[in-house]
């Protein structure tokens, strides 16, 4: 059975989520992710430095850096366009 | 593009939610029409022909027919709920939307129509299978009528194969126009798809970016 979304769609939403800091488990919950592919995406995307890790006492929070900034304004632009280059449906 | 994308994105989630819900009041109606009518052929049958060689096989086909019409209306009211909350959200956003909004919007859109891009075309074949068998239906009510008419017998004789023949004949072809809409909804979101397949090596090439 085909995915619902993309990994694409998922850094996006993830990135756009942490535009403010957030928990591991609001961004799971949010995006909709289970525990274990919640964390391999935070991972990527800290590793690929699209998100901050910001560690305060025991507590751990994800922020979205400016190089995602980048990345959003991209993926935006693109699905956008979906609606304004292909044909499109009205009754 | 922002205002212009927004337009085309609540015009077409409007379309698809009526045609959805059109796609469950006739699902429904054919049902009751398509179970209606062969109780009525099975009761129609003279004493010495309902015997249960007639009757069992009869009531196999009403049942199927009636487990399919439910699957058939079921099924539309799942694709009916996400697209209604969807379209709750959109329509309950303050203006102006930010773009990041609207791209949310088009995600859930794309994330439901993957999910649901199967049963579509499922739909699209039951809708025409189904639309085809009511004009059908529909054409010999009004062989039916014809002849009653031209019988010369009470004016009821020719009127009730003319009611049936015209709820058949609108259950059909909006059924099949119907078809035609999820036919024509699924090329377009097949296109989207593929042009979205194809911009993934530009978001690659801006994740790999540091």
């Amino acid at each position: 059975m085909a995915e619902r979304r993309t990994p694409y769609e998922i850094y996006w939403e993830i990135l756009v989520y942490c535009r403010t800091p957030r928990g591991f488990t609001a961004v799971i919950n949010r995006c909709d992710l289970n525990s274990k592919t919640g964390q391999e995406y935070l991972e990527f995307l800290v590793a690929k430095g699209h998100l901050a890790r910001i560690r305060e006492g025991d507590r751990v929070s994800y922020q979205s850096t400016p190089q995602a900034a980048e990345y959003i304004a991209l993926f935006s632009s693109l699905y956008q366009k979906l609606f304004d280059t292909s044909p499109g449906f009205r009754l | 593009m922002g205002e212009d994308t927004l337009s085309r994105f609540k015009g077409e989630l409007d379309s698809f939610f009526l045609i959805v819900l059109l796609n469950m009041t006739f699902g429904a109606l054919a049902m009751a029409f398509g179970m209606q009518y062969i109780v009525t052929v099975v009761l129609g049958l003279p004493v010495w022909q309902t015997n249960p060689v007639i009757r069992i096989p009869a009531a196999m086909v009403a049942l199927v027919g009636f487990g399919l019409g439910m699957s058939w209306i079921l099924t539309s009211a799942r694709m009916l709920r996400g697209i209604r909350d969807i379209r709750r959200e959109s329509r309950h956003s303050p203006e102006p939307v930010n773009p990041e909004t609207l791209t949310g919007w088009i995600l859930k859109m794309t994330a439901h129509y993957r999910e649901n891009q199967k049963t579509l075309r499922q739909m699209i074949v039951i809708c025409r299978l189904g639309g085809c068998a009511f004009v059908m239906l529909g054409i010999v009510s009004l062989l039916q009528a014809f002849a009653a008419g031209s019988a010369g017998g009470d004016w009821w004789s020719w009127a009730i194969p003319v009611i049936a023949a015209a709820i058949n004949l609108t259950i059909g072809i909006v059924t099949i126009l119907i078809s035609i809409g999820f036919h024509r909804y699924a090329s377009s979101w097949d296109q989207r798809l593929k042009t979205a397949a194809s911009s993934e090596d530009v978001l690659q090439h801006a994740m790999e970016r540091k």
